[in-house]
């Protein structure tokens, strides 16, 4: 039963992030300005819900492939609203990093990225995603509490559960629920919608889980220390600093 | 018990929490030893030097040679190539595994020889098991790329592997294969938590490539959690991170 509705929890979880998404107007910065985000300017963890949903252009009920064609080939960095059975790929399991279109030399890979796409004419009547009503604007962050709130009530085995992979019509989606000691300790999110080129800031808007935060000094009182390799060199230069300081005090 | 040598070119620390455990210490020294003398691309006879001498047929490749050859590849593969053993000017400098490899390979010596409580550092790449000598989890402070005296989180592996990538020491040692005269500078320090230390480490090293889309990276891997650092001084942690971060 705990397995049933932790299930239900991160489908509902997966659900209502995506549409969450949905509304997301996708950057055109495929280059990527990475500005660095200073705390001020982004809270990655507060969702923007838009007092008036951004209309997509209204579109007839269905269109012609053709039409459906060039919406295709405009480039990366647009959520790709397409029924077609082919525009409906899953995607990879790893993140493609963003700025790749900046970081590949030309390979014949990347310009069949950019190549336009041809497919056959056929005038078959594709249906469109229709405008979503004005009460779904308002439920996504709505939905999203709801879920976590169950999950939070409930008790649950330790460890990380991974939910299905969702197919939630702009892609798939898929959230790992972290679990310790009987509590929802975090969030990860396997899957999301994307373009095969995402830049930085579709990466910072979709996957709202990574926190930013401005580095400050922690207690020093740890057993170990992680960071870059330190050379021999400044090992015994901050050991001795060390052992300087104990026989000064 | 915790001893500390150098070796590799860096300080690598044991410390073993049950008595009687002298033998065991200097086998694990040992073992580094040995994979120096191997590994190591600042002495021409290593075998890793042979190689890149072309003095060494592939025939003749150590077994663990071909093991750490073959888990290079498969890391290349699954991080779309941002990790690559081979450096710009054509020779092989496995570095950015080895190290996490090795002290997996002694941990697991370590835990043969029936030792439940210990950790092994070698230069920043931490594998843990048990508990400290007070009887808590293992504490892992990451060092603030900044600041040599600080740290700037504290974190509680439970048993899983830590390693860090960065360039605030030894300066533009890590590069982007796809672009590979470009310094990576937007971030400083990239911290991943992996099932061992040896995921950790060749991940680890792999997504600093990506420079600041590779913490994205870490996110979508179901297995890793990162903490990185850019190099104005903002930290992003993925969506598991937190749950290391509480005793």
């Amino acid at each position: 039963m705990k397995k049933f509705a932790l299930s239900l929890f991160v489908i509902a979880a997966s659900g209502g992030y995506v549409w969450e998404q949905s509304w997301a107007t996708p950057a055109d910065d495929l280059l990527g300005s990475v500005l660095p985000t200073g705390v001020a300017q982004t809270d990655s963890t507060q969702r923007r819900v838009p007092s008036e949903p951004a209309e997509p252009t209204p579109l007839p009920r269905s269109v012609p492939l053709l039409m459906h064609q060039s919406v295709e080939s405009r480039g990366a960095g647009e959520l790709i609203a397409g029924a077609s059975p082919s525009a409906q790929e899953p995607v990879k399991t790893l993140a493609e990093p963003p700025t790749r279109a900046s970081m590949l030399a030309d390979t014949p890979r990347e310009s069949a990225l950019h190549a336009p796409v041809r497919r056959r004419a056929a005038l078959v009547d594709v249906p469109l995603p229709r405008p979503r009503p004005a009460f779904f604007y308002a439920t996504p962050a709505h939905i999203t509490r709801v879920a976590l709130t169950i999950a939070a009530g409930a008790n649950y085995a330790d460890g990380a559960h991974t939910g299905p992979a969702v197919n939630a019509y702009y892609g798939f989606v898929q959230v790992q629920a972290m679990v310790q000691g009987g509590r929802l300790v975090g969030i990860k999110i396997l899957k999301y919608p994307s373009h095969r080129q995402t830049s930085v800031s579709i990466n910072r808007r979709a996957l709202p889980m990574l926190r930013d935060e401005v580095i400050s000094a922690q207690t020093a009182d740890v057993d170990i220390v992680s960071g870059a390799t330190l050379t021999s060199e400044a090992f015994i230069r901050s050991l001795g600093a060390a052992l300087r300081s104990q026989t000064t005090s | 018990m915790r001893e500390t040598r150098i070796l590799m070119g860096m300080p690598i620390t044991v410390e073993i929490g049950v008595k009687a455990s002298e033998t065991i210490i200097d086998a694990v020294f040992a073992s580094f030893e040995a994979v120096d003398l191997r590994f190591s691309t600042y002495k021409a006879d290593s075998e890793i030097g042979m190689i890149n001498r072309a003095g060494l047929a592939e025939a003749d490749y150590s077994d663990e040679m071909r093991e750490v050859l073959a888990l290079a590849e498969q890391t290349k593969r699954e991080t779309d190539g941002f990790f690559d053993i081979r450096r710009p000017d054509g020779s092989l400098d496995p570095s950015g595994i080895v190290k996490g490899w090795a002290i997996r390979n002694a941990a697991n010596m370590v835990t043969a020889s029936g030792a439940r409580d210990f950790f092994i550092d070698a230069g920043g790449d931490i594998q843990s098991s048990g508990k400290n000598p007070s009887g808590n989890e293992w504490s892992v402070g990451i060092r603030n790329p900044f600041h040599a005296g600080q740290i700037i989180k504290v974190v509680h592996p439970r048993g899983r592997g830590v390693a860090t990538s960065g360039t605030y020491v030894r300066g533009q040692h890590l590069h982007n294969p796809h672009a590979p005269h470009r310094p990576i500078i937007d971030i400083v320090s990239l911290t991943v938590i992996g099932p061992d230390v040896l995921e950790a480490d060749r991940f680890a090293t792999g997504a600093f490539a990506m420079g600041k889309a590779g913490i994205f990276f870490v996110e979508q891997m179901p297995d890793l959690e990162g903490y990185v650092v850019d190099s104005s001084g903002i930290a992003t942690q993925t969506g598991g991170f937190g749950a290391y971060c509480k005793p």
